[in-house]
């Protein structure tokens, strides 16, 4: 039998229960989109990660845990345990290696996003995605005290326009906000720019801005009515910040990194610690590295699933094709010959649910991309097959070139039993 | 290569057990000239399903002297013995006769695509000018297809269905075909209809037909009639109050 009859033969009969064909092929077309999915998300949301901060040779916060420190300055997520002195602060950002520095002052909330006190070279400083800047869709950075800056998603999902006024929660709470800041009065100046990094996910004050939401509190409480300071009588000059989560720095000089470092940590006059974002990243992978594995580890069994219920599915159909193989047999054709009929329908099915799963992956990706990206700031990647992806492909089509052995083999010895016999 | 003289079946003292020590088939010599038109009558249990798989060379481990076309189907190995069969018999089954996913043309044409002689044998017949879609075409012509070329089989009457068997089995001209019963599920005019045009096809492509039949209402349409139950002395002896 040629290939062309081999092909003719297997593509007509896969047809003609296109069906069932269409089913089996979807199971292991979904079991190699989840895998290639998965992979990809980690892959995404890995580059997201990394990408979410650049430029930046150290962060320095309280002492703590440096994953910990890692996630509430760029991630905003986690809290603070303690601050740092602005006194600290400035000592570092006017030490003689450093080119500039970024402090963060957190803690406080807005309808679910988190608060950041920052100053003027945040915007004119930060760098995410190897060398971009931030930049305004509307307005100006925070200049006055109670100027507020929106990121991109924080205006979008709120609906803020310029002007609007904005009342700021005590903590970091999605609920009901139990204590609230809603004595100041603060407008809404800026919204950034998209980034697709938590940076669109915040809501920016001025430093003095925060020390004004916290002016007369004390022991995390707000001053009685009556006793507090009216909003009107503020000015920035007596809201000299006293403290601030944490801050980020470049050095004029890489070289510097190191010595910096073990100059922060050993600093006798504050428990302070610097870390390097890149080491505390790597840090980190290793910390979920256990969960990645576990989900590659479940999403291959889905494959494998996905290969299994297409054996179940070609070995039931073995013996509804008697009377085609007696027929085959008639005209000629050799107990191997089916053999090869049948291996090579299971290869057309394996291969074609792979395929359609590369289709399904892609597809899946585009329609959610935005919303991803919108929700979570990762980017899903487009870019095409890569080479460990091309040997699942590989392997699942193979598998199911094995996977058709089985089948086969119980048509060749139905095909010695029943010889020209047609049992139906 | 096989000569126009050899006879198409010749078979002497054939014994044939499934399990050692029951014979189900022992024929003391039987044979089928080249271009004869043989009925076989052969009731259920008289071995015919037996005897027909040993002329096709599908069942193997008989004894005695079995010869089709001049081959000793005996010692010929069991892969050599499926494409002489691809290549020399055609065989038609009592019914359910047609690949269910292929067209009436290609089911009719899948003798050629399966056996490079009879592909070899069309393009040198001139009748055919050559080629095997053309060839398909005149014998759906001579058995009263030609309306039903593309259609699916599973839309076929069983009539019909039988006569897309019957091109099958005679595409590329095999010396030797083989039916199993074709005509059981016809009604006795499609019946007498059904042979006359095989007949007249086996004559024109000088075929030799063996057709077997447990109705033996049929005996009287061919030239010689033979009954297995008589040519079998291992059922002979067993069921002799069922002969006819």
């Amino acid at each position: 039998m040629t290939f062309g009859t081999l092909f003719l033969l297997a593509s007509r009969s896969l047809w003609n229960r296109r069906f069932t064909t269409l089913l089996t092929a979807a199971s292991v077309a979904l079991s190699v989109a989840l895998l290639l999915g998965v992979e990809r998300v980690r892959v995404g949301a890995r580059d997201s990660f990394s990408n979410t901060i650049s430029q930046t040779h150290l962060i320095v916060g309280a002492r703590g845990g440096p994953v910990q420190l890692l996630l509430y300055t760029v991630f905003r997520m986690g809290n603070a345990t303690n601050n740092v002195s602005y006194e600290s602060y400035q000592k570092y950002a006017n030490h003689p290696v450093v080119e500039w520095t970024i402090p963060f002052s957190l803690g406080d909330s807005y309808r679910g996003f988190r608060v950041v006190g920052t100053n003027a070279d945040f915007y004119a400083r930060y760098r995410y995605r190897g060398d971009r800047g931030l930049s305004f869709a509307e307005g100006q950075a925070p200049q006055g005290i109670f100027d507020v800056a929106l990121g991109s998603e924080v205006a979008r999902e709120l609906g803020h326009r310029m002007g609007d006024p904005v009342v700021v929660t005590h903590g970091v709470t999605d609920g009901p906000a139990l204590l609230k800041h809603d004595d100041m009065p603060f407008r809404v100046v800026g919204i950034l720019s998209k980034t697709g990094t938590p940076v669109d996910r915040a809501v920016y004050i001025s430093l003095q801005g925060m020390e004004a939401l916290h002016i007369d509190w004390g022991d995390g409480a707000p001053a009685l009515a009556g006793q507090r300071t009216p909003a009107a009588s503020l000015r920035a000059e007596d809201l000299e910040p006293k403290q601030i989560t944490s801050f980020l720095v470049r050095l004029k000089s890489f070289p510097a990194i190191l010595s910096l470092q073990r100059e922060i940590n050993v600093d006798e006059s504050e428990p302070l610690m610097a870390i390097i974002p890149g080491v505390t990243l790597d840090e980190l992978w290793r910390t979920i590295a256990y969960a990645e594995d576990g989900l590659r580890i479940v999403s291959s069994f889905v494959v494998l699933v996905g290969l299994v219920g297409m054996l179940v599915t070609l070995y039931a159909s073995v013996n509804e094709r008697r009377r085609e193989m007696a027929i085959l047999r008639a005209v000629g054709a050799h107990p191997r010959t089916l053999v090869a009929l049948l291996v090579f329908e299971s290869w057309l099915l394996g291969t074609l649910g792979a395929l359609l799963g590369v289709v399904g992956m892609y597809a899946s990706f585009l329609a959610v991309r935005p919303y991803v990206e919108r929700e979570f700031g990762i980017l899903l990647p487009l870019q095409s097959l890569s080479a460990p992806e091309f040997w699942l492909l590989g392997f699942v089509s193979a598998a199911a070139l094995l996977i058709g052995l089985v089948p086969a083999l119980r048509a060749y010895r139905n095909s010695l039993t029943d010889g020209l016999v047609i049992r139906i | 290569m096989v000569q126009p003289t050899n006879p198409p079946i010749e078979l002497r003292d054939l014994r044939f057990s499934y399990r050692k020590g029951e014979e189900i088939l022992r024929i003391p010599a039987f044979r089928v000239e080249q271009g004869e038109r043989v009925f076989l009558h052969g009731p259920s249990g008289s071995g015919k399903t037996t005897l027909l798989g040993l002329v096709a060379g599908v069942l193997s481990g008989a004894t005695g002297h079995l010869h089709v076309l001049g081959e000793d189907f005996l010692q010929m190995p069991v892969g050599r013995r499926d494409t002489f069969r691809g290549d020399h018999i055609g065989y038609v089954f009592q019914m359910f006769n047609l690949i269910p996913y292929l067209s009436v043309e290609d089911n009719i044409a899948l003798p050629a695509r399966m056996s490079r002689v009879r592909r070899e044998r069309i393009r040198a017949n001139a009748s055919s000018s050559g080629s095997v879609q053309k060839e398909v075409e005149r014998l759906c012509e001579a058995l009263g297809l030609q309306d039903l070329r593309g259609k699916p089989v599973t839309e076929l009457s069983v009539g019909q269905q039988q006569r897309v068997a019957a091109a099958r089995a005679l595409l590329g001209a095999p010396e030797l075909l083989i039916a199993d019963e074709p005509t059981s599920a016809l009604d006795a005019d499609a019946r007498q209809a059904y042979l006359d045009v095989l007949f007249k096809q086996c004559e024109a492509q000088r075929s030799s037909l063996l057709f077997v039949s447990h109705d033996a209402a049929l005996r009287p349409l061919f030239p010689r009639s033979v009954s297995l139950a008589e040519l079998n002395v291992t059922r002979a002896l067993s069921t002799e109050g069922a002969l006819p």
